[in-house]
């Protein structure tokens, strides 16, 4: 080896050893900032649901709005009806890179079940809500009764997926009917199954649901809404109260579609400051807005981390309370 | 309206998509052990940028050279990429056999096409009074047409019709593991294992039943899978034989289109029952099962048919006629396009969307056919070298379903059942049928229950629901009634039978004695935990269980004497050139799960390629090193690069 050879091997040898160095320091110092590697972000149910739309809307929206726009990969984990992807959720490891999308109603259905174990709700991380929308009480046209007076007493046959059961009896209990509930596997098919005149009522949320009502060529009737107040987009459709069932404000509650985004119990604090405050922007760009809308969401009233808390926790002691209800059922 | 569809659909952006879509559809589709429902779900997250039109041809050209492409290795090799191209082997892997590969894939392109294309016609003509039909379809006319199927199933393992009823039993006693089938809140058989309460995928049981059984079979004949030297057929002539034969095609599209436009019914039961009827009624009927073109015509065209058929239900009610379209649906929600009743009312865009799907089938067929030359060399590969990169797709495509690697060891253990059954010629076919029509029976069962206020009659007022209970009664006792009225006895082909293959190594009726025996427990086993369910829960596992334990100990009763007469007979076993022992490749399977589970996917790949060829007798390092160490890199830059949730290093490294 030359002279020359030995300086340029000698050179390279020491920049190559800065460069390793830096990049050494760079590292650390990035890994103090959260968030520095892909955000897992688990869907419990599989691609194409409601769960899943709102979440792929949302996830580059999250990636805009956090300090370093990280990738969020969204996983599908489906198994055991959202068993499976709410206790990866509630077990997974408290550092920011694990958060998911679920619906209230389903934690606290699979917590009455006894599906959660020793798993409290209460301990999780409310970051958000995606979407609200009431259910709206549809009536087949090829149905024996005519309206709710008709039905009290009588056995009245309820459409529905099998993650609203718990809905129908507490509509069946304020209306003073009795509820025969025949399972179907989505809302489109329940829809069908309605205007066949093969079950009486169902119930869905309002905003991804409408259509169908209108499509129908008169064969869905809507009869009532539950909300405390006429709804601006359909002011011709009377309230529960107006049409005499007394749904209390904590069912009104249960009474609708609405998911939230959630985050390992435990998260610490700083972590959670960045998730919530991007989270939080994020929902309130109007292009996510719009594309929810476009898919059928809507999105007010838009809920701060605290009222999401408390949402979801009313929709979980509503459960509770009427536990005795599902028993039966099941 | 339909020029500016086309004139749409023709713009260079949109032909890029729908060519791209076609080629990363072709890729998938070939891949044995991942299918159009995994092409799609994949490619969905890349189409949301586009415009909602380009994402549809996008999507749909997916979907159909998914389907397509499943076919080029359910005909080479035996292993089909998902269920719905399952009987598209039982003619298609002889002609390969024979040489005739070539064509065979020729046939699946121009039947795909053909199938297709009907299909789209029905799709643009009559899709408004055919939704109106499919709306009054409900669940007890769904209850007579699961009846209907399974007394099809049967009926067409005659011959074997004792092993096909219990196998069906089998299939409907694994549909019973998942949700309970009233309300779904509780679960039953799940014996406390969390994947097991919402019940085992398809694709699970599909790829162990059928492409592991396969591939213990290569990996024990080692060699090459075809011993003729050079293919001496054109793909071209596919076409002269799907065209010669008109009536096979109108029958098999009737079915297809049938099948797909009722919602809910799914793509593998038409191709199925496609080639089910057409082996009933052909006029090749004895050729069925060694190579009948008109086998793999019927099965072709009946997939192609109800692909895009099932479009019809997806686009015009709503409802997803397969996995596949409930994924389509969702890409068509999350770009503001309302699938239901009012879809034909979004202006150009529908007709755009049809122009594509037209476009879509086209092109497939002309790639079809000019690719079919290259893939069919694939069946001169060593067996010892493709039998392992199979079971390495296969560990691929069973995982990504759920992400879990208790599905991985389930589908080895369906692997043993599926290898069994070969071996003492049970039709796996009817347990498939079984684990399909499990749901659809039960579940439609209580739901009619329900919706006719708990009594039975609503099976036999709706009008419907009676002609369909009728003809299946009919059907049934067919076979019976008909040698009194025709006074001939007419040898009716047994489908399964034929599908013996693979040398028997051992005396088959010792093995089929101690499986007997098992299956004997197994069904004593349901109909004691049947009894812990509540009276709904538990009804179809009980009758199920009583059905099976009566078969069995006729079957039994049957088997006894036919073993003293063997005895007699004293026949010498078959010596068979044994490369790698069936028992030796399952505990290599077995192996590979456990690495899975502890090292990672591309860890554990890189060593199971290796050894598994090496065992096999594939010992060219030169090839090997690189072939298995790049497939490792391929794997990890997969789940980096695509978002699948893949365990990069298992244990080894927590994420």
């Amino acid at each position: 080896m030359s002279a020359l050879q030995k300086m340029v091997w000698k050179r390279l040898m020491i920049l190559l050893f800065a460069a390793a160095s830096f990049v050494g320091m760079a590292g650390l110092s990035e890994a103090a900032i959260y968030p520095d590697h892909d955000i897992t972000f688990i869907v419990p149910f599989k691609p194409g649901g409601g769960l899943d739309t709102q979440a792929r809307i949302l996830a580059p929206f999250l990636k805009k709005y956090l300090p370093q726009p990280v990738n969020i990969v969204v996983e599908n984990h489906t198994a055991a009806g959202g068993k499976v992807g709410a206790l990866k959720v509630f077990d997974a490891k408290p550092d920011g890179y694990t958060i998911g999308i679920l619906s209230p109603n389903s934690v606290a259905l699979l917590s009455v079940m006894g599906d959660l174990g020793k798993r409290n709700p209460a301990d999780l991380i409310y970051l958000c809500r995606t979407g609200h929308a009431p259910y709206m009480l549809v009536l087949s046209s090829r149905s024996r009764f005519k309206n709710i007076q008709e039905m009290r007493g009588q056995k009245v046959k309820f459409g529905g997926t099998t993650s609203v059961v718990f809905q129908g009896a507490l509509i069946a209990k304020e209306i003073g009917c009795e509820m025969v509930f025949v399972t179907y596997d989505g809302f489109p098919e329940t829809a069908m199954a309605t205007m066949r005149g093969d079950v009486d009522v169902f119930f869905f949320n309002w905003d991804s649901g409408i259509k169908h009502v209108n499509a129908s060529e008169g064969k869905l009737q809507m009869i009532t809404i539950a909300s405390q107040n006429r709804l601006p987009e359909l002011p011709n459709l009377p309230t529960a109260k107006e049409v005499g069932m007394a749904i209390g404000p904590e069912e009104m509650e249960v009474m609708a579609a609405g998911n939230i985004v959630l985050a390992p119990p435990g998260l610490p604090v700083d972590v959670r400051n960045t998730l919530e405050k991007a989270v939080q922007t994020a929902i309130r760009d109007p292009e996510l807005e719009n594309r929810m809308k476009q898919a059928n969401y809507t999105m007010k009233p838009i809920l701060t981390p605290k009222e999401t808390r408390d949402a979801a926790l009313g929709v979980h002691a509503t459960y509770v309370k009427n536990k005795s209800m599902l028993e039966k059922i099941k | 309206m339909w020029l500016e569809g086309f004139l749409i659909a023709l713009k260079p952006i949109n032909l890029l998509y729908l060519l791209l879509g076609n080629f990363i559809g072709l890729i998938i589709g070939v891949l044995p052990a991942v299918g159009p429902a995994f092409g799609v779900a994949i490619m969905l997250p890349f189409t949301f940028g586009m415009d909602p039109v380009s994402a549809l041809i996008f999507l749909c050209a997916i979907h159909a050279t998914c389907a397509y492409g499943d076919s080029i290795t359910s005909i080479l090799m035996k292993t089909p990429g998902s269920s719905i191209s399952v009987p598209s082997c039982w003619d298609g892997f002889p002609l390969t056999q024979k040489g005739k590969g070539g064509m065979a894939l020729g046939i699946a392109a121009v039947g795909s096409f053909a199938g297709g294309f009907v299909g789209w016609l029905l799709l643009v003509a009559i899709a408004k009074p055919i939704t109106r039909f499919a709306i009054e379809i409900g669940a007890p006319e769904y209850f007579a047409l699961g009846v209907m199927a399974l007394g099809l199933v049967s009926l067409a393992s005659k011959g074997e019709t004792l092993k096909g009823i219990l196998w069906a039993c089998i299939g409907l006693s694994i549909s019973f593991v998942g949700g309970d089938p009233v309300t779904g809140l509780t679960s039953r058989f799940s014996f406390g294992v969390v994947w097991l309460e919402g019940g085992i995928p398809i694709v699970v049981s599909m790829l162990g039943l059928f492409a592991m059984a396969q591939v213990t079979n290569m990996m024990e004949q080692g060699e090459t899978l075809v011993q003729v030297k050079e293919a001496k057929d054109s793909a071209l002539s596919g076409f002269w034989e799907v065209l010669r034969r008109p009536l096979t095609l109108a029958r098999s599209a009737v079915v297809g289109l049938f099948i797909g436009v009722l919602p809910a019914l799914g793509t593998t039961l038409a191709s199925v029952t496609g080639y089910l009827v057409e082996q009933k009624y052909s006029r090749e009927k004895a050729e069925f099962g060694q190579g009948a073109p008109a086998g793999l015509v019927a099965a072709e065209v009946s997939k192609g048919a109800c692909v895009v058929g099932d479009l019809i239900p997806t686009f015009t009610l709503g409802i997803p006629g397969s996995i596949t379209a409930a994924i389509l649906m969702g890409a068509l929600i999350i770009h503001g396009i309302d699938p239901g009743p009012r879809f034909m009312t979004n202006g150009s865009m529908p007709y755009a969307v049809f122009a594509g799907i037209l476009l879509t089938q086209a092109c497939l067929l002309v790639t079809g056919i000019s690719v079919a030359k290259y893939f069919a060399k694939i069946v001169f590969v060593p067996n010892a070298l493709l039998a392992p990169l199979i079971v390495t797709l296969c560990f691929l495509g069973s995982y990504a379903e759920r992400n879990t690697v208790f599905d991985v060891g389930l589908m080895v253990t369906f692997g043993l059942v599926g290898w069994l059954s070969q071996r003492t010629q049970y039709p796996v076919v009817s347990m498939l049928l079984g684990i399909l029509l499990g749901p659809l029976v039960e579940v439609n069962f209580y739901r009619s229950l329900r919706v006719g206020l708990g009594s039975y009659t609503i099976f036999v007022t709706r009008p419907i629901t009676l002609v369909l209970l009728l003809m299946t009664v009919a059907f049934m006792s067919w076979p019976f009634v008909s040698p009194y009225l025709r006074r001939k006895k007419e040898a009716e082909t047994p489908v399964f039978e034929k599908q013996r293959e693979g040398d028997p190594s051992t005396n088959p009726l010792g093995i089929e004695l101690a499986l007997l025996f098992l299956v004997l427990i197994f069904f004593g086993l349901l109909q004691w935990g049947s009894w812990q369910y509540r009276r709904e829960t538990g009804m179809f596992p009980k009758v199920i269980s009583i059905i099976g334990l009566g078969v069995g100990i006729y079957h039994l009763l049957i088997l006894i004497p036919r073993i003293v007469l063997r005895r007699k007979q004293k026949v010498p076993p078959i010596p068979v050139n044994l490369c790698v022992p069936p028992w030796l490749s399952f505990s290599l399977f077995g192996l590979y799960v456990l690495f899975f589970y502890f090292i990672g996917l591309p860890a554990s790949t890189v060593l199971f390629l290796l050894g598994a060829s090496w065992i096999g007798g594939y010992r060219r390092l030169k090839v090997l090193l690189p072939l298995t160490v790049g497939t490792g890199i391929c794997l990890y830059l997969l789940a980096r690069g695509l978002g699948i949730p893949l365990p990069t290093w298992g244990l080894l490294i927590p994420r």
